[in-house]
């Protein structure tokens, strides 16, 4: 769910959100999160904007979890959908699995909320209580069951054996209201076996106002639907509010003790067969988006005297480091020296002249230091002609909030116009990235855009399990472009993962993400009018553990499997450098053959959702089987909730599945395997080469949250408000 | 020591009051401080209005998007103006010259400041706007997330 962030200035307070003169109380660290810069913390505060559920990975922010009753409880996007599957462990007992966003919703004047849900059926099969609930919720924050919140807004698609009925409810200091019940806009609380099940659901919040009738001159909400067969019925129907003549909206809310709401999505049944047994069942439920509008509002803080100007966008006329370096106010200002942009996480230098002179510093948490410039950024022509060489060419704007600097990038030392591309370069308060949006490139032509790193990071996930890998000289060439990002680090040099997305998906047929040699990112041949039209971020952002990331499969716990040496496997030097597994294995008893990679949840990793992947091949045509597992509640972790099936290729290849590692794992330091089996008991054989582990989203500042982010615009002018 | 949003300037020499309204004169010991100070009133003087109101106090316009010439001043030592926010109205100095009566190397400047108000009475935010619905932005987006 992509987040709209809005950065604060370190160590501000009181925060506070106001539309149509209500005030909105914003609790720093619950519904803000801070990133660490050189002058302190930089609140962040993630404002939800819903989730459209594109992409490789459901969003770090979407926090999973079930209880003891349910089995095989999945929850993850395909093909532009959100999918939860799960069902009852004993038929007729509820069991119930759920997702939590972690973005916060101010209930402003205004504010819409719009979601689509759909259910596979209308009603069990004959037999009771073998009933079915799809539910959405307004909580406040909770990564627990938003079902046992004692205030809630809810949405519930009921199934029973009679039919389906929509319930709007609220529950207020554990009370139940409900506000509608039925099976259509203006359905009398009855159900419908034959009930149309795809429905697009509208929220329209508003404050009251006086003198006009109830509820309406109190705080109120107006509920709209649409309904149809299918999803694109239900998109082209007429939208109605929701009334059957006694239970109309708008509907009185002012009641409500919450007005700072976060959104859930859960799932219970008492149902064996609903809602799917497997990931990618056609018994689940679906939700094709989640949105969110705000109208204008103000966000307002307090500070310190002391505290004026830290984590500002500063640009400087040399070293920031050095005394005699001078801080730029002035969009005419003439250099002396090179041009330095910070906002105290990033730092740019534009080593002007100077081969891959665009140089990035990332403010290193770990050390509590800049760190040494080991990325730069650059340009090449149709792999014909490199620029690298960048000149300043003029300040566009400067304000504490946002710098936006000009640079153009020659092909050799001297500012020409034979081969260059021009960039405009922003840099946002509390962003571990630099925008750069190309302006113009001469001559036209096909154009690759490179983010490398010197020494070079040995890792690079370039998407759609496309990896490169340095030690091992792999190219990871992604043509599928699922997602928008490409993310690269080295578990042995810099704890930082490095970063870089795009806005524009390139279509050219010819057009790529490549994790070259590991860890250089590249996206390559982008047409001039992709490129154009393009605004790349590239990023650095601290991951303190990056060590924990890798592990070659040899140093891992294996059972009785035995290592052999493969010259296509890592360390290219070997020896016994794969594990081989010859025979059918199971980590969880533990018996016979497996790979398996063990971690600790927070001493070793944090929270977060990941990519765990796995470098296999077959020697005798076989397939793989991989998962996490989580050794203390006997949980598989990975999306699938079960063991994932994988065919492997005669090479060595990658083969990924996703996996979450919760707040509750982390507090109790719960122990974690990420392993790979065999499929099949017979003798063929599977080599596995080591077990790489890619951080993908936590709903803050890992590459995901970032590259999803920078797709939700918006403007923030400062101002001096009156108390 | 002054603080005009976050350059810290010599003790002033001179303050003189007007309607809601400081003009001081002060140093920096070096050129390049006397510059940047420039630069932070680079704007003031086109980019600022102070507009009478009869019956009630002048009001002070920034014309800037981000409030660039509105700062939070701070006055740290006796017989001072107070901390507030001012609106920069207007700034001179005198290339490679210096006061009589002061230092060698004191590089003299005058600035004027327009009184907003206190941060009893004024806090600092964001006018957060344009926050377009999400389809729409798909435009802008064409991985469509």
């Amino acid at each position: 769910m992509p987040m709209q962030e809005t950065s604060l200035p370190i160590d501000a307070t009181a925060l506070k959100i106001t539309a149509n003169g209500q005030d909105y109380s914003i609790l720093l660290d619950t519904d803000t999160f801070d990133r660490a810069g050189e002058d302190g913390d930089v609140p962040i505060l993630p404002l939800c904007r819903g989730d459209e559920f594109v992409g490789e990975v459901l969003e770090g922010q979407w926090k999973k979890d079930w209880d003891a009753n349910i089995d095989a409880f999945t929850a993850r996007i395909l093909s532009g959908a959100l999918e939860m599957t799960g069902v009852a462990s004993v038929a007729g007992t509820w069991g119930s699995g759920w997702i939590s966003g972690q973005h916060p919703i101010p209930l402003m004047d205004g504010t819409e909320i719009t979601f689509e849900m759909e259910t596979p059926i209308s009603d069990t099969g004959a037999v009771a209580d073998r009933d079915v609930y799809y539910n959405f919720y307004l909580t406040p924050k909770t990564s627990t069951s938003p079902n046992g919140e004692p205030n809630f807004l809810m949405l519930r698609i009921d199934i029973s054996e009679v039919g389906l009925i929509y319930s709007l409810l609220d529950r207020v200091a554990t009370a139940f209201t409900t506000h509608f019940d039925g099976s259509t806009y203006d359905g009398a609380s009855v159900r419908d076996p034959a009930a149309e099940r795809f429905t697009i659901w509208r929220f329209v919040f508003h404050d009251g106002v006086d003198g006009v009738a109830s509820p309406s001159n109190v705080r109120h909400m107006h509920v709209y639907l649409k309904q149809g067969i299918d999803r694109a019925t239900a998109e082209a129907a007429t939208e109605n509010e929701l009334g059957n003549g006694t239970q109309d909206s708008p509907y009185d809310i002012s009641g409500w003790l919450v007005d700072v709401v976060y959104p859930n999505y859960l799932i219970l049944s008492q149902n064996t067969t609903y809602f799917g047994t497997a990931i990618g069942s056609a018994n689940g439920v679906d939700s094709t988006y989640l949105r969110v509008n705000h109208p204008p509002f103000s966000l307002k803080y307090d500070f310190a005297d002391a505290d004026v100007g830290k984590g500002d966008v500063e640009l400087w006329d040399g070293d920031p480091d050095v005394a005699t370096s001078i801080q730029v106010f002035d969009e005419d200002h003439i250099f002396t020296n090179d041009p330095y942009l910070q906002n105290d996480l990033l730092r740019l230098h534009v080593n002007e002249g100077i081969v891959t002179g665009l140089d990035l510093y990332f403010w290193d948490t770990t050390g509590v230091a800049w760190s040494l410039p080991f990325n730069e950024l650059y340009f090449t022509q149709a792999g014909i002609q490199t620029m690298q060489f960048p000149f300043l060419k003029r300040i566009i704007s400067i304000s504490p909030e946002k710098i936006g600097i000009e640079v153009k990038l020659c092909d050799d030392g001297t500012d020409d116009e034979d081969y260059f591309v021009n960039l405009t370069i922003t840099l946002r308060r509390g962003m571990h990235h630099i925008t750069v949006e190309p302006t113009a490139l001469f001559p036209p032509d096909d154009c690759r855009v490179w983010f490398i790193n010197t020494p070079t990071y040995r890792f690079g996930y370039a998407g759609d399990d496309e990896v490169g890998d340095d030690d091992l000289t792999i190219d990871g060439y992604n043509t599928t472009l699922t997602d928008n990002f490409l993310v690269g680090f080295d578990d042995t040099l810099t704890e930082v993962l490095a970063f870089m997305a795009n806005t524009k998906k390139p279509t050219s047929g010819n057009a790529r993400f490549n994790a070259s040699d590991g860890g250089d990112l590249g996206l390559e041949d982008l047409t001039l009018g992709e490129l154009l039209a393009s605004k790349i971020i590239f990023g650095l952002t601290p991951f303190s553990l990056v060590a924990n990331l890798f592990e070659e499969a040899e140093d891992g716990s294996r059972g009785t499997a035995t290592l052999v040496t493969d010259a296509a496997a890592s360390p290219p030097a070997g020896p016994n450098n794969a594990v081989q597994l010859n025979a059918i294995g199971d980590y969880q008893v533990p018996n016979g053959e497996y790979s398996a990679y063990t971690f600790t949840a927070g001493t070793d990793l944090p929270v977060g959702r990941y990519l765990a992947v796995i470098r296999a091949r077959y020697v005798v045509q076989e397939g793989m089987r991989m998962y996490v597992w989580q050794d203390f509640d006997n949980e598989y972790r990975n999306e699938e909730n079960a063991k994932a099936s994988k065919a492997i290729t005669a090479t060595f290849d990658y083969y990924s599945v996703v996996f979450d590692i919760t707040a509750s794992d982390v507090a109790n330091t719960r122990a974690f395997a990420v392993v790979a089996e065999k499929v099949d008991a017979d003798a063929d054989e599977i080599r596995i080469d080591y077990h790489l582990i890619v951080p993908i989203g936590d709903g803050e500042s890992w590459p995901q949250d970032f590259a999803h982010a920078y797709l939700r615009n918006f403007n923030k002018p400062k101002r001096v408000f009156t108390r | 020591m002054t603080q005009i949003g976050v350059l810290v300037v010599d003790w002033p020499t001179v303050y003189r009051f007007g309607d809601y309204t400081v003009e001081l004169v002060g140093a920096v010991d070096r050129d390049e401080d006397l510059h940047s100070l420039r630069e932070l009133f680079a704007k003031a003087r086109v980019g600022t209005a102070v507009h009478d109101i009869p019956g009630d106090r002048p009001r002070g316009e920034d014309m800037d998007d981000d409030l660039r010439n509105t700062q939070y001043v701070q006055f740290t030592h006796g017989d001072r103006p107070v901390t507030a926010w001012y609106l920069l109205r207007g700034y001179a100095f005198f290339q490679d010259e210096t006061a009589v009566g002061m230092d060698e190397g004191a590089y003299v400047f005058r600035a004027g400041l327009f009184f907003i108000g206190t941060t009893a009475f004024y806090q600092a935010g964001f006018a957060v706007k344009d926050m377009e619905d999400v389809e729409d932005e798909k435009d802008d987006n064409s991985w469509g997330i």
